[in-house]
């Protein structure tokens, strides 16, 4: 009965968190990474290998921890500075901190604040989306199979709804708490995936 | 003797260990290089070739001025798309792609090796075709009606070959060919005897202008035509119109046209392999341009250059960091709850990570993000298995009936796993086979490895 009572509550909480996430992303969508955002970026041509760590400090301190440094080509002597918005102060600050660190010709002035272009989630993800069916329907047949003495509807049944509902459940704790959807998404999606599908072999065994 | 065993044991996976996390250094050259192969990081995490393109300003080679009415989102994402079905066509596995939809701008990132300069050759490269009138340019068919394009190759009883690309057309394309063909010389034989005949016809002219004679006997031949009499074929061959077939903005010959097929030869006919096999990419090269749909603006490459990740080599060290202390807590509960068998199977579960490790690099699998969630799986994977197995030989005092009753019970649990992870091994996304690869390794590895090595342990342990 206690047991019972647990799940059913487990159950509920599961429902209420996923039906958050589908208002939650219904009125402000998700939050991406900011590689995958509109967002505004400047580079600095600094003629000698820079040291990131440095550069990414600078961009710190001028725009926030929101920031991505990467360099350019393979000998590391321009940097490109990534963020959501850059004013032109912000710009003129960045390049005259970086020239206390690094002698080059590049001014302020000649410095271009260029819109990166944002990307559709769902152009990040598509690929993912067959081989996920695929190996689904797989996984269905396999579990048809290997328990059917359990009730094939059953079977089926647990077989879709736990990993469709663990993945809801993960995409609306990210959509709620507002984690930023992007290279390591998938590695989320993947795991719960597998949990989930494990969680119903172990159910199907204890039965 | 049973000691010795054990503690030789244990000193190969101390060395194994050794060489695959800190190196196998051997003197070449007059300085030390480290003889083990490094890791092939993925895209996420070594960094990629970044190109951005832009609408074509017409100021370049080649380039024409947009029309301004071209200039529109839905062109715009038209040109998007076709270079995502390009990209797709050519076997990429690992891209982005990003559009600026007020101005048109793309930015597609991709993986750096031998083959990334070909695949931005195709980005902007034109895979327009036109059938145009020579003289005047007048679009007489266009890619509308061109429904795909196939290549293949014949040899003739010499032996030589000759490669073809074929364009096969809508019904409305069709239609329009046959109404052509009258009026036009299409085909490289007719254009050659439109174009013979050229030169006579200008001479004609000229001569008339010296002999006014020759000018009356024209005339002559001409009412002639009127009064009913047949007139002169070959006249009327000659004043056919040329049309020309462009492909991309390069001319090509039309050897033939059969019911709702254009061939047109590529290459000429040959016995050299080395030239059949450049035939055979250059017309593979026009097939993927043509299916792969029309742009209908022209771009122009803005920048194209190599930018390394954001993640830097300090934080992926911290990650490590994190990951061992991790592995060193969960080892450490094993050795307190299972005492010299715990301490047994912790030296075993250390070689194994390192011969993991060994065989990643060795069989070229590409590490992406989704691969490092996969090898934390496997590690979870064999630290729960070795937990298992203990447990068992708690109450099984018989080693190999341990192994066979957690194995069985363990690896029929993760046959949906291993299902997953064969799946995800034959993705043609390069993340997705990441993940695959290392799984399917790491379940193999922790197979083989446990009977090996594991058993071998505690079972030394057991009949001591």
């Amino acid at each position: 009965m206690k047991q019972k009572n647990i799940k059913i509550i487990t159950l509920a909480v599961m429902a209420i968190v996923i039906i958050i996430g589908i208002v939650f992303v219904s009125i402000y969508g998700f939050n991406k990474e900011l590689r995958f955002k509109q967002c505004q970026s400047i580079e600095i041509y600094v003629e000698n290998k820079v040291d990131k760590t440095k550069i990414k400090e600078i961009a710190n301190e001028v725009l926030g921890k929101k920031n991505i440094v990467q360099t350019v080509e393979i000998y590391e002597d321009m940097v490109l500075i990534k963020a959501e918005t850059i004013t032109e102060e912000q710009k003129n600050n960045i390049v005259n901190k970086v020239k206390e660190n690094y002698e080059f010709e590049q001014t302020a002035e000649d410095t271009t604040i260029n819109t990166m272009p944002t990307t559709r989630i769902r152009d990040m993800y598509k690929q993912y989306t067959l081989p996920f069916i695929i190996s689904g329907v797989l996984v269905l047949i396999y579990m048809a199979i290997r328990y059917y003495k359990k009730g094939i509807l059953k079977v089926i049944g647990r077989t879709i709804l736990f990993p469709v509902i663990g993945e809801l459940l993960l995409l609306s704790i990210i959509a709620i708490a507002r984690i930023p959807i992007g290279i390591f998404t998938p590695v989320l999606v993947i795991a719960m995936y597998i949990v989930t599908i494990l969680f119903v072999v172990i159910e199907n065994e204890k039965e | 003797m049973k000691k010795v065993k054990i503690t030789t044991i244990i000193l190969a996976i101390i060395l194994i260990t050794l060489i695959a996390f800190a190196g196998l250094y051997i003197k070449t050259q007059n300085r030390m290089e480290d003889k083990v192969k490094s890791y092939e990081l993925g895209r996420a995490l070594y960094g990629g070739r970044v190109v951005d393109i832009k609408v074509a300003d017409g100021e370049g080679d080649g380039e024409t001025k947009p029309n301004p009415e071209t200039l529109t989102e839905e062109n715009y994402e038209t040109v998007k798309n076709t270079i995502e079905k390009r990209l797709e066509n050519l076997g990429v596995q690992d891209y982005t792609i990003s559009l600026d939809k007020t101005s048109g701008k793309i930015r597609i990132e991709l993986t750096e090796d031998e083959i990334t300069d070909d695949y931005i050759y195709y980005i902007t490269a034109l895979g327009n075709v036109q059938l145009k009138e020579k003289d005047t340019e007048t679009e007489l068919l266009s890619d509308s009606m061109i429904k795909e394009c196939v290549y293949s190759y014949y040899s003739n009883p010499e032996g030589a070959y000759q490669v073809y690309l074929e364009l096969e057309l809508t019904k409305e394309g069709q239609a329009k060919i046959e109404e052509l063909k009258n009026n036009y010389a299409i085909l490289a034989e007719e254009v050659q005897e439109v174009e013979a005949s050229q030169p006579e016809e200008d001479e004609e002219e000229s001569s008339e202008e010296e002999n006014p004679e020759n000018q009356e006997e024209t005339d002559n031949v001409e009412n002639a035509e009127a009064g009913g009499e047949e007139p002169n074929t070959e006249n009327q061959e000659n004043t056919k119109k040329i049309a020309e077939l462009t492909i991309g903005g390069n001319q090509y010959e039309v050897q033939k046209i059969e019911k709702n097929k254009i061939r047109i030869n590529i290459g000429g006919e040959t016995t050299n392999s080395s030239s059949i096999n450049n035939n055979i990419a250059a017309a593979a090269e026009l097939a993927l341009l043509i299916n792969s749909g029309k742009y209908p603006i022209q771009y122009e490459i803005e920048s194209n250059r190599f930018i390394y990740s954001d993640i830097t080599n300090k934080q992926i060290l911290y990650f490590v960091i994190i990951v061992a202390v991790l592995i060193f807590i969960s080892l450490i509960v094993l050795i307190i709850k299972y005492k010299i068998n715990g301490l047994l199977a912790s030296m075993s579960f250390i070689g194994f990570m390192a011969i993991f490790s060994l065989i990643i690099r060795y069989t070229n699998v590409v590490i992406s993000i989704e691969g490092i969630g996969a090898i934390l799986l496997i590690l979870a994977i064999n630290y729960v298995l070795n937990y298992v197995l203990l447990g068992k030989l708690r109450i099984i005092n018989t080693i190999n009936e341990v192994i066979t009753n957690t194995y069985k019970e363990t690896f029929l649990k993760l046959i949906p796993v291993i299902i997953i992870s064969l799946v995800f091994c034959f993705a043609r996304w390069a993340n997705l086979s990441s993940f695959g690869m290392i799984m399917f390794w790491g379940l193999v590895l922790m197979a083989v490895y446990n009977i090996i090595v594991t058993k071998t342990l505690l079972k030394l342990r057991e009949s001591k």
